[in-house]
């Protein structure tokens, strides 16, 4: 028996209202889209607005009805409503989430009621939304020889990666400049993963193990603004203008 | 405040040696205080360009060895006064240079007043250019206009971002400045040559200066005479402008379009 710590992805959905229908709802929303992915998926609500009159049993109910666990509740959490969660057993959790991304989601947002956090097509699809930032930047061009791994992540670079160097991540790779380098997507086998980038003229491009050597890749598309993915086992090449 | 700048380039024969000691002549030729130092340990090269190679007793390792002082081992040099070389051994290996020895030495040529420590770095990414580019403060990071030198520069550009000392101290980052050689603009023209824009698109690196390929480089070398010393070839002007701008001072780029020949020249030839 060891004590140790390990980090969880774990699915947050914000509310700003006590009015759990809503809650309800777009819980339901998502379950509807892909039923087996979320069956009793662990989520955190995260109270986005202070002060809200929650009730916790409720809250409970709400979550339980559509198929989710309750994991814990995050976000403006006043000291009675700790107290309180504590009656139910529910957790008061603490998001090492970085400022910055908060105050864009903040935007996005603002007229909105009741959303779950960055929800995208592809999230849904492929990753949970994280309790941590999970993607890595690097700004500033990659060198010959240099290697970049977004270890469980995505990597965004700002700027070009040269020949000679590797640009590697677990999830998506972002690319805003030049691919001349090595640029290896889902890492770690996920291959839903892809890598965009605005100047396609890589040394190689894998995801999920499967690659292209610049040789192979179309002509059309050399140097082009480009995504590349996998459909099958084929990688696909599409442009982004 | 001395400052360390290193000249590297990653690949060899791309003219480390003649444009630190052209870059170093030039700066004490403007009343810095200038030492120039060879690393490339066991190919000592330095001391022929700069003409001083039969008044070499002591060297870099031997002030590392604590076999001689520093006093002994620098060279001054006999045409600008505020100029010397303190020369690599040709007995030893590049295994000889070590982080405290090399420290060591850059803090007595700083306590010695210098105002410019050149570093001479010899090729490759071993020990030796490891060790010439340390300490630096900028790098000069010379190429010639073909692939296989842009992209050794690219990689170590990447080296003096992540293994210097001011990068493991967390400090201002060693600021880069790119030095293009043996540039042609004939060969760019015909497309036999990476032109200056191809070569920034790859390194993305300030460009410091673009020397043009010239004979009279190569006969400054077997002369021992810094090409920056004659005055009325254009590859010793190139450098001139470069040591200007590494001084912070304007310059615009010359010698680097083709001339096209007037009228005259185009009757009579020549």
């Amino acid at each position: 028996m060891a004590l140790k710590s390990l980090n969880f992805t774990l699915l947050v959905v914000n509310i700003e209202s006590e009015i759990l229908s809503g809650l309800a709802d777009e819980l339901n929303k998502r379950r509807l889209m892909a039923p087996e992915f979320f069956a009793l998926t662990p989520i955190v609500i995260n109270f986005a607005v202070d002060s809200l009159k929650v009730d916790f049993e409720e809250l409970q109910k709400t979550v339980a009805e559509q198929g989710f666990i309750l994991a814990g509740i995050t976000g403006k959490v006043s000291d009675e409503q700790k107290v309180e969660a504590s009656k139910y057993a529910i957790p008061v959790l603490h998001s090492s989430k970085r400022k910055v991304i908060k105050s864009s989601k903040k935007e996005q947002n603002e007229d909105v009621t009741l959303t779950v956090k960055e929800v995208k097509e592809t999230v849904v699809e492929t990753e949970f939304e994280t309790h941590d930032v999970k993607s890595k930047v690097h700004v500033g061009r990659v060198r010959s020889g240099q290697q970049i791994y977004a270890k469980e992540s995505d990597l965004i670079v700002v700027g070009d990666v040269g020949a000679g160097s590797e640009v590697i991540a677990d999830g998506n790779i972002h690319i805003y400049g030049s691919l001349r380098g090595k640029a290896l997507a889902g890492a770690m086998g996920e291959k839903g993963a892809a890598i965009f980038c605005s100047h396609l003229q890589p040394e190689l491009v894998s995801i999920a193990g499967v690659y292209k050597l610049s040789e192979t890749i179309p002509e059309d598309i050399w140097s082009s603004s480009c995504s590349v993915s996998l459909k099958d086992k084929d990688m696909v090449f599409s442009n982004l203008n | 405040m001395a400052k360390v700048i290193v000249v590297t380039s990653g690949k060899g024969g791309v003219g480390k040696t003649t444009s630190s000691a052209a870059i170093g002549t030039g700066l004490a030729k403007k009343g810095f205080k200038t030492v120039i130092i060879d690393f490339d340990i066991g190919l000592r090269n330095l001391d022929l360009i700069m003409g001083c190679e039969r008044r070499v007793v002591y060297d870099l390792i031997n002030v590392i060895n604590g076999e001689s002082n520093l006093q002994q081992a620098l060279v001054k040099d006999k045409r600008v006064d505020t100029l010397y070389i303190l020369p690599a051994s040709q007995t030893r290996d590049k295994d000889a240079l070590t982080k405290e020895g090399v420290s060591e030495v850059i803090e007595m040529l700083k306590a010695d007043k210098f105002d410019y420590i050149i570093c001479d770095s010899p090729a490759g990414i071993e020990q030796g250019a490891m060790m010439a580019l340390y300490f630096a403060d900028e790098a000069i990071v010379t190429t010639n206009p073909e692939v296989s030198s842009v992209r050794d520069s690219d990689r170590i550009t990447g080296m003096l971002s992540s293994k210097s000392y001011r990068s493991e101290q967390g400090l201002d980052p060693v600021k880069v400045h790119l030095l293009i050689t043996r540039y042609s603009p004939e060969r760019v023209e015909r497309e036999e040559m990476l032109s200056i824009e191809d070569i920034d698109d790859l390194l993305g690196i300030d460009l410091m200066g673009v020397i043009p390929e010239s004979q009279d480089v190569l006969s400054a070398s077997n002369l021992g005479e810094p090409v920056i010393l004659n005055e009325s070839c254009d590859a010793g002007k190139a450098y001139q402008d470069a040591v200007d701008r590494l001084l912070g001072e304007q310059r615009d780029l010359r010698f680097v379009s083709v001339e096209k020949k007037g009228f005259l020249s185009r009757i009579f030839g020549g």
